[in-house]
């Protein structure tokens, strides 16, 4: 397309030939040039202009406007454009790609210190004396935990200043990514140091390990070179020593080993043994993972110098080998024991190239989207690859020699040394998952999946379900081991106990939650030893209450016996089968404890195999359920259990409703508003409402229903033409239709009690109490009703506050709700996960009037949807820790939210609304929340009202901090996190309100300071009466008259006092106005506001309720 | 409207209000006097007689107000609005049990009309005002409100039908004010009791909206059969780079924007 782009624009005879050549350009379009096609470019350009000028008469002034719109474009820029679009998935995602790839960039400045800093460093090296260092082995500080296996009186070794020294990996790529990632360099060290035995039993590495640390004294005593020397593992392996330094921004990391030709590879071949027991007489155990380990060290030469040749010319590669390691350091698959990291990439890459899947002309997006395709697809832990053109070197293994010892296989180039053999193979799958993921983005045209691939950081807390920590002990896994390894790998694990401990674990664990989940993974980081496994539940099977195993007289279930220890029981299915078997839990038992299932299983296994009991073990997937778990409850019950009892009971209600056919008009439909009805309610009621028989609750309250709360809902009549005109008639109208509904429902369903509101009707069902009002669509015309002000006689329709309001319940609330009632049922942790969102906001004071509960609702709805970057999770722990994410990092001053329900907008209404959101930035509220169902005039009804900018900005704030204790202490989550997350400061404030305990609600969770009330009894009269809530009443009336001085502060889950905080405007003294005078009082024939009266105002208005007003003196 | 005219201290009357007898000074709002003046003439307001109060705390009501002015002089009416702009909408009020429109509870204006004009000057001369007659607030308020809910049905619906007779009685007779049949020469008269021609916003941008697609469509048929001369296709492409460049443009300034926010530094 590059070619032509720029001709036919001018050139009519093109056309015809234009679609044969787009034809031919598809077929090449894959493999054509993109970033080196400056040649092709050029030609084109001044055929370009040539062409133009020819044109340029014909067309005479029949374009004029056109033509200076078109110049404004050079042919490079339309060419660039074009190839944009074919070339790189969208314009967009190129300018993209660029730009992060120049925020990653080195400087050249850096760069010289790096090659200043190793030159200096060999010098050094040269300088050194040749010392026997052989004695430092014995040191107390030796930072080896691994000693020899047998005292050799022979072992003697020399510093000999090294043959050589390199920049190898990354920065001698340039494929570095710039995060802190470390330089590496590598010392060839002179073959006089070693003998030709000296791969076996570990004394090359020791040999190693002397020369680094020897080299690191000498560092420490002249100190000019760099700071923080000192000799660590390498990938958390223990037997793989690595001298760091930090060097100005730099860490450098300093690997040793001996010329590439000193020891036959072929001796390290998987099955060979190479750690020589004494008491083992025929030492023939092979010792896989100890030869990858000599080999690994003795292949970095030829290694780095194969993958130079192979791609240091081709720019595009590098890119993308970038982009990928981008991608990988944003999922945490490059850190702790030996990772999915660059290298890996590099190499399969490589192959792809090799096997002319990829070729690296290709643009750095194609290549990207190629690798994540057929890495998506490979078969690694099953049929592997090798890099070695070589076919008939001495002794080379097959592909299936190393399948026998290896999970994973990919095979370098020296044709001996499989570089995954220490990775785990369940982390494997999950890369190749994500793979997959990463083209679904890709192709989704809705979203940017440029910021989502590699822009967004998912941390490794955000990405499971369940998380395992493990308390790293020597001595507890040294037992694990001792039990549980068999004899050849103890040989070959010796001394690396975590891939040890690794395998037996996994090993069990897989087998023990089989299906229920999707992955299983093995979590490291740099320099921690804990044991950490992340778990992401299959949904489908994850909450499978029995585990079925074969039937009592087979062979089978001796095994399976032994497996499950004494959970297992025989019992009798249904259909009539009799198997071993194991029950997790009741089958009516709440969905809260069904979703832990797989830690009752994770902790029992760990317990029956390796005797790691539960203090050992953080296990992490419901502490924070505590904030919506019933306290009067023993079960782990949230509130999904009493939301479900309600909408029953409201169903049924319903259906009893639209069963009164004789009233004057149908009723068509019923629709619930509440919170309950689409399970994100923090607190919803207990089925334990009734009548009282006196018709009064105590002396002064009325009323005919006990309950802790009435759910809203409205009633849709059948259409009618015969409504009247004028509001205050359609009031009485409604009123009488609740007469009617009232008089009918008693006399047809006695059992369904009813009262009659002039507003509404309040129905009791299956002990929960519903409020409903009648809606009709006049209602918002005529609330838009107005009259003109210009001549004071013609209507005007105009939307307004109280239209709004109108819209909002009656029509938009209704088609919310039940949006996402489906999208609970489709997701059932999606209103869990929102009820602890909406508690966390909660208890930071900040309740539905400054922060709308919908908000919440659609911005988790919105995660749920969107599917990426990481699938909606299964537990609401999870869901709730991706929401203080989200809310931490996302721009909404840049970025509007989108929640497109069934994706019933499409991608131009979108883009549309997006481009006016940037235009019109400030006509936007501060959050901007567009949905599916919002209605098309209006997009955002949501969070127009609220919340400000400044209660956003605080809950920003807030979000930062709670997500960073969370990061801190995910490995040891418990209680007192869960309390700091939900307890909020009281600094700052200018007043609190005390409150008097008789009169606030009482609720069944766990109250703000988490304390519990008394367990409520029904009869305690005042708090239940009609579902009334005085501090809603009070903080109601406080808003409406304060608004616009003071911002009002609650904790609505029992909270005993409110916090004020005074808006900057009471401070100042103004002219004086009468449209400004409110609340002031007059000063020097100045305004200024009354605050004395004010606080008389409070105390006058909360009357009762109020205990105390405390004012904080600053 | 009338009042939004710069308006000098000067012009008012200040007293302080109290809440109930017990109340210091110090903790009354100050209520703001001026004798009632208005361009239109409103026989329920007689500028004569009315007086003008501001900032009145919003949980007084008109009976804890009566106290406060019956001492001047007889009060025969006392409206209480939020905002200039609901001064004219006061509609007529059928005095109902049930179905009473609720003040916002906010800082409120008051028109105290008096029985006689002496009164108004006599509250000019006063310095100190008595205090606001008992007033329910908090709790108690509350509760009187919940219980006003729970009505008798029975007592409702006559009330209803009462409302209703009434309404249609005046439908009625508006209907017959307009005079719809044809007079003598077959004109028919169309007055401005009819209203016109109504249509609600919502309507009229739907149509607009579907008026607008059709005209898309319309475009998108015609360019379908277009390309057949080659300057259709010429001004096709030309059309479709522009295109094109537009969206580079567009592509552009949102880059800008990201960049500004550093968004492309990936941790």
């Amino acid at each position: 397309m590059s070619k032509t782009a720029g001709l036919f624009v001018r050139n009519p005879n093109f056309v015809a030939k234009q679609s044969e050549e787009r034809e031919n350009e598809d077929l090449v379009a894959s493999n054509r040039l993109s970033d080196d096609s400056g040649v092709s470019e050029d030609i084109t350009a001044s055929k370009n202009k040539s062409k133009k000028r020819k044109t340029k008469a014909k067309d005479g002034n029949k374009s004029k406007k056109h033509k200076t719109s078109d110049e404004k474009l050079t042919a490079e820029q339309i060419n660039e454009m074009k190839e944009s679009e074919e070339l790189y998935h969208s314009n967009m995602f190129r300018m993209q790609i660029d730009e992060t790839l120049k925020e990653i960039k080195l400087k050249c400045s850096q760069e010289e210190f790096i090659n200043k800093w190793l030159t200096t460093f060999k010098k050094f090296l040269n300088k050194l004396p040749n010392e026997n260092i052989s004695g430092l082995l014995k040191h107390d500080d030796y930072p080896m935990r691994t000693k020899l296996i047998e005292e050799d009186k022979k072992f003697q070794m020399t510093y000999q200043s090294p043959k050589d020294a390199f920049l190898y990996g990354s920065y001698a790529l340039s494929t570095n990514i710039g995060n802190d990632s470390a330089v590496d360099i590598h010392l060839i060290v002179p073959d006089e140091s070693f003998k030709k035995s000296d791969y076996l039993n570990h004394i090359f590495i020791h040999k190693k390990t002397l020369y680094l640390w020897f080299i690191a004294k000498k560092l420490k005593e002249k100190g000019t070179l760099g700071g923080n020397i000192k000799v660590i593992y390498l990938k958390n392996d223990p037997l793989k020593p690595v001298l760091m330094i930090d060097a100005e921004e730099f860490h450098i990391s300093i690997t040793a080993s001996i010329s590439q030709e000193f020891f036959k590879l072929n001796r390290f071949v998987p099955k060979t043994n190479n750690i020589k027991l004494k008491d083992v007489e025929e030492s023939t155990t092979p010792t896989p993972h100890y030869n990858f380990n000599i080999l690994y060290d003795c292949t970095i030469e030829r290694n780095q110098r194969f993958i130079f040749n192979e791609i240091s010319k081709f720019d595009n590669v590098k890119n993308a080998i970038k982009l990928l390691k981008i991608w990988i350091h944003q999922r945490e698959f490059d850190t702790g024991f030996y990772p999915f990291n660059g290298f890996i990439v590099t190499n399969y890459l490589i192959h792809l190239i090799k096997v002319k899947k990829i070729y690296p002309t290709m643009s750095c997006y194609q290549i990207v989207r190629l690798f994540w395709n057929l890495f998506g697809h490979s078969k690694l832990d099953i049929n592997g690859i090798s890099l070695c053109t070589e076919k008939d070197l001495s002794n080379q293994p097959s592909i299936q020699d190393f399948h026998e010892f290896y999970d994973v296989v990919m095979v370098d180039n020296s044709g001996y040394c499989n570089i995954l053999s220490f990775l785990s193979v369940d982390l494997y799958r999950k890369v190749r998952n994500e793979c997959l993921n990463a083209i679904k983005v890709l192709d989704n045209k809705l979203i940017n999946s440029f910021q989502q691939l590699f822009l967004t950081k998912i941390p490794y807390y955000l990405q499971y379900d369940h998380f395992i920590s493990i308390k790293w002990d020597c001595k507890t896994f040294d037992k694990i081991i001792e039990k549980n390894g068999s004899d050849e790998d103890k040989i070959d694990y010796r001394d690396s106990l975590y891939p040890h401990v690794r395998k037996l674990i996994m090993n069990v664990l897989r087998k023990g939650l089989g299906e229920r989940v999707t992955s299983l993974i093995p979590v490291t980081h740099n320099q921690s030893y804990d044991f950490n496994i992340g778990i992401i539940l299959n949904p489908e099977h994850a909450f499978n209450i029995v585990e079925k195993g074969p039937q009592s007289n087979q062979p089978e279930s001796e095994e399976f016996r032994k497996f499950w220890g004494n959970k297992s029981e025989i019992r009798r299915f249904k259909d009539g089968s009799i198997t071993e078997s194991i029950l997790w839990c009741n089958a009516d038992a709440p969905i809260a404890e069904k979703r832990i299932i797989c830690q009752k299983i994770v902790t029992f296994l760990l317990k029956h195999h390796f005797n790691i009991i539960n203090d050992k073990i953080v296990y992490n997937a419901k502490q924070f359920d505590i904030v919506i778990r019933s306290v009067f409850n023993e079960l782990d019950e949230t509130n999904e259990e009493r939301s479900l009892a309600a909408i029953r009971a409201f169903d049924e209600m319903s259906k009893e409703l639209r069963n009164l056919n004789d009233l004057p008009l149908e009723i068509v439909s019923v629709l619930g508003t509440d919170p309950v009805f689409r399970y994100t309610d923090v607190t919803p009621p207990n089925s334990l409402a009734k009548t009282t028989n006196s018709g009064f609750i105590n002396k002064s309250l009325r009323g005919r229903f006990l309950t802790q709360k009435t759910l809203n809902g409205v009633i849709q009549l059948a259409p009618s033409g015969k409504w009247p005109d004028n509001i205050d008639a359609m009031k009485r109208i409604k009123a009488a239709f609740y007469i009617e509904i009232s008089k009918k429902m008693s006399s047809k369903y006695p059992s369904t009690s009813i009262q009659v509101m002039p507003d509404c009707v309040e129905i009791l069902k299956d002990k929960f109490v519903f409020n409903l009002k009648i809606v009709h669509p006049k209602e918002i015309a005529l609330a838009k009703e107005e009259i003109s002000t210009k001549n004071n006689l013609s209507t005007l329709y105009k939307a307004n506050e109280e239209s709004n309001r109108l819209e909002f319940e009656n029509v938009l609330l209704p088609k919310l709700n039940s949006f996402l009632h489906g999208l609970h049922c489709r997701f059932p942790s999606y209103g869990p996960t929102v009820a602890i969102a909406k508690r966390w906001l909660y208890s930071q004071m900040i309740d539905s009037y400054l922060w709308p509960d919908e908000c919440t609702e659609l911005l988790v709805a919105e995660m749920f949807l969107k599917n990426h970057p990481v699938e909606p999770s299964c537990q609401p722990q999870t869901g709730f820790l991706r929401f203080l994410q989200h809310l931490a990092t996302f721009s909404f001053e840049n970025d509007m939210v989108v929640v497109n329900f069934n994706d019933d907008m499409d991608a131009e209404q979108i883009d549309e609304l997006e481009v006016n959101f940037r235009k019109n930035r400030k006509n936007f509220p501060p959050i901007f929340i567009a949905t599916s169902c919002d209605s098309s005039h209006q997009y955002g009804i949501w969070s127009t009202r609220a919340p400000s900018i400044y209660i956003l900005k605080r809950v920003q704030l807030l979000a930062q901090c709670s997500v960073q204790i969370v990061a801190e202490n995910f490995t040891k989550l418990n209680m007192n996190v869960v309390k700091d997350l939900f307890t909020t400061s009281l600094e700052g404030y200018n007043l609190f309100i005390h409150l008097n305990d008789k009169y606030i609600k009482k609720v069944d969770i766990v109250r703000y300071n988490f304390t519990n009330f008394k367990p409520v009894q029904l009869d305690q009269k005042m708090a239940f009466s009609g579902g009334i809530d005085f501090v809603d009443t009070f903080l109601k009336e406080l808003r409406s008259a304060f608004d616009d001085i003071a911002i009002f502060f609650y904790n609505p889950i029992g909270s005993n006092k409110i916090a004020v905080l005074w808006k900057q405007s009471i401070k100042e003294r103004k002219k004086f106005a009468a449209s400004h005078l409110n609340m002031c009082k007059v000063i020097n024939e100045q305004l200024e506001v009354n605050v004395d009266a004010i606080l008389n105002d409070i105390q006058i208005i909360g009357k009762g309720l109020i205990e105390s007003i405390e004012i904080i003196q600053d | 409207m009338s009042f939004e005219a710069i308006e000098k201290i000067s012009e008012f009357k200040v007293l302080k209000l109290r809440f109930s007898e017990s109340d210091d000074e110090k903790d009354a709002h100050e209520i703001f006097l001026k004798k009632y003046r208005s361009e239109k003439k409103s026989s329920s307001k007689p500028s004569a007689k009315t007086l003008l109060v501001l900032n009145i705390p919003p949980y007084a009501t008109k009976d804890s107000l009566l106290n406060v002015f019956k001492s001047v002089g007889d009060v025969e009416n006392i409206t209480l609005i939020d905002d200039y702009s609901n001064e004219h909408k006061t509609k007529y009020n059928v005095p109902s049990k049930f179905f009473n429109d609720t003040v916002p509870f906010k800082f409120l204006i008051g028109f105290i009309v008096f029985k006689k004009s002496s009164s108004l000057d006599a509250i000019f001369s006063l310095t100190e005002l008595p205090p606001m007659a008992e007033t329910l607030t908090g709790i108690e308020k509350w509760t009187d409100e919940h219980n006003k809910k729970i009505v008798n049905y029975n007592d409702m619906q006559l009330e209803i039908e009462e409302y209703m007779k009434h309404f249609d009685k005046l439908l009625e007779a508006e209907k017959n004010q307009d005079n719809t049949d044809a007079d003598e020469d077959g004109w028919i008269q169309v007055g401005k009791k009819s209203g016109g021609f109504k249509q609600s916003e919502t309507v009229v941008h739907r149509l607009e909206e579907k008026m607008q697609n059709q005209r898309k469509k319309a475009k998108r048929n015609l360019q379908q059969i277009s390309g057949i001369y080659a300057f259709e296709a010429r001004e096709n492409k030309k059309q479709e780079l522009i295109e094109l460049r537009k969206k580079f443009e567009d592509d552009k300034s949102k880059l800008q924007a990201m960049r500004q926010n550093r968004k492309f530094k990936p941790y």
